[in-house]
């Protein structure tokens, strides 16, 4: 056998799950397909009493917040904010420039939410992250940058928004962190809104995303927990602001 | 029901891993992306072909779909990127870390038109079923593929 096909074939024959690995994985399956039969065969009037009381409960404590995300599965975070009126021209934007927050508020017409920890920063295009439709912006992310060396800093901060010229059949942004994680919400009181938080529990390096929608804007957290812990995500969260 | 799906999960786990691994070189994300496939067989489990090879093939196109939307989205392959940097590199230590190494120089478009050839012995026209693409397109990203690996592993041995 010829050398390139023998390292080949002899490197995926070593790509392996362990026994505990593919239980683990067989048992997700069967669980999640059984928990939904359940819930479809659950008593129609005991969802409907259930419904009532919590709805209540909510009503009393919270009748201001309304999500703009679902959590799927623990570690898929779907976004739902709404297309934004606006109608630029996808040329006006360069990978290789940096914005200041209130450059790129003048540029799209639109008001970003200030954030003490990062406002003396850049903001960046993310890398192929604008999406163009007859030219007009359609969906696109930026990315915080450090104000004196241009790099991305460790902790990242940015937001995306997608315009009335997005027509993808996914109306959704998503955040997704693999293996297993903690998911935690998080009200933001300056912003009266709340924000979903991820955690990877896999290793001690492993990444936090946070996100929240405020004016149909999507802001997001990167951070590595090397670097920062939860509390750290929370302080961040607490530094943003209106303008 | 669960007995059946045992059976093909036993039968193939290990064939469908390896092709998703082939595309994401990523542990975690391959254990992923084969929970999902076999969701989605769990819940078709009915409408499916009787023929085993034939139900292995239509494991191959849905493991290709979940991988290619798994990529698409911008945020996704953001925190990859991430989370491959941070977390991956423990995984590979068990690994053949030099071509682990030559594989992740090549494109994700050429990695399972190779891995399908190479190590699972299907034709280019099956390939190009299963993948949803042209036969010559196939035909051309194994041909390109294969020189592009065979560069990397010499440039590989050089170093040695």
């Amino acid at each position: 056998m010829k050398k390139f096909e023998k390292s080949y074939k002899d490197y995926f024959d070593n790509i392996n799950l362990t026994k505990e690995e593919k239980m683990e994985i067989k048992q997700n399956i069967i669980k999640n397909k059984k928990n939904k039969c359940i819930f479809k065969f659950a008593s129609i009037p005991t969802i409907f009493v259930c419904v009532f009381l919590i709805g209540g409960i909510i009503g009393v404590t919270a009748n201001s917040l309304v999500r703009q995300f679902k959590v799927q599965d623990g570690n898929r975070v779907f976004i739902e904010n709404d297309k934004l009126d606006i109608d630029i021209s996808a040329d006006i934007l360069s990978e290789s420039k940096y914005y200041t927050r209130e450059a790129l508020e003048n540029l799209l017409g639109i008001k970003i939410l200030k954030n003490s920890k990062i406002d003396n920063n850049f903001y960046k295009l993310g890398k192929n992250s604008l999406i163009a439709n007859e030219n007009k912006i359609a969906k696109v992310y930026f990315e915080s940058v450090n104000n004196e060396s241009k790099d991305a800093i460790d902790m990242e901060l940015g937001f995306s928004l997608k315009t009335k010229y997005y027509n993808e059949v996914e109306e959704t942004e998503d955040m997704w962190i693999s293996g297993p994680t903690n998911v935690e919400y998080y009200y933001i009181k300056s912003l009266d809104t709340e924000a979903v938080i991820i955690e990877s529990t896999i290793a001690d390096t492993g990444p936090i995303l946070a996100s929240f929608v405020y004016d149909n804007l999507v802001y997001n957290i990167i951070a590595i927990k090397l670097s920062y812990n939860i509390e750290d995500v929370h302080n961040i969260l607490d530094s943003y602001s209106k303008s | 029901m669960d007995s059946e799906f045992n059976r093909i999960f036993d039968l193939y786990n290990k064939d469908i891993y390896r092709l998703i691994y082939s595309y994401t070189l990523n542990k975690q994300e391959s254990k992923d992306l084969l929970q999902e496939t076999f969701m989605k067989f769990y819940k078709n489990i009915y409408k499916l072909p009787k023929e085993d090879l034939e139900i292995k093939k239509w494991l191959f196109k849905v493991a290709t779909n979940c991988c290619k939307d798994h990529f698409k989205s911008f945020w996704k392959s953001k925190v990859i990127s991430i989370d491959y940097k941070q977390i991956n590199t423990s995984y590979i230590e068990n690994f053949d870390s030099d071509f682990e190494d030559v594989l992740k120089k090549l494109n994700r478009k050429y990695r399972m038109p190779i891995y399908l050839y190479y190590y699972e012995g299907y034709k280019v026209e099956e390939i190009a079923t299963i993948l949803k693409e042209n036969v010559s397109t196939i035909r051309m990203r194994i041909f390109r593929g294969k020189e592009m690996l065979k560069k990397e592993m010499e440039k590989e041995y050089e170093k040695i």
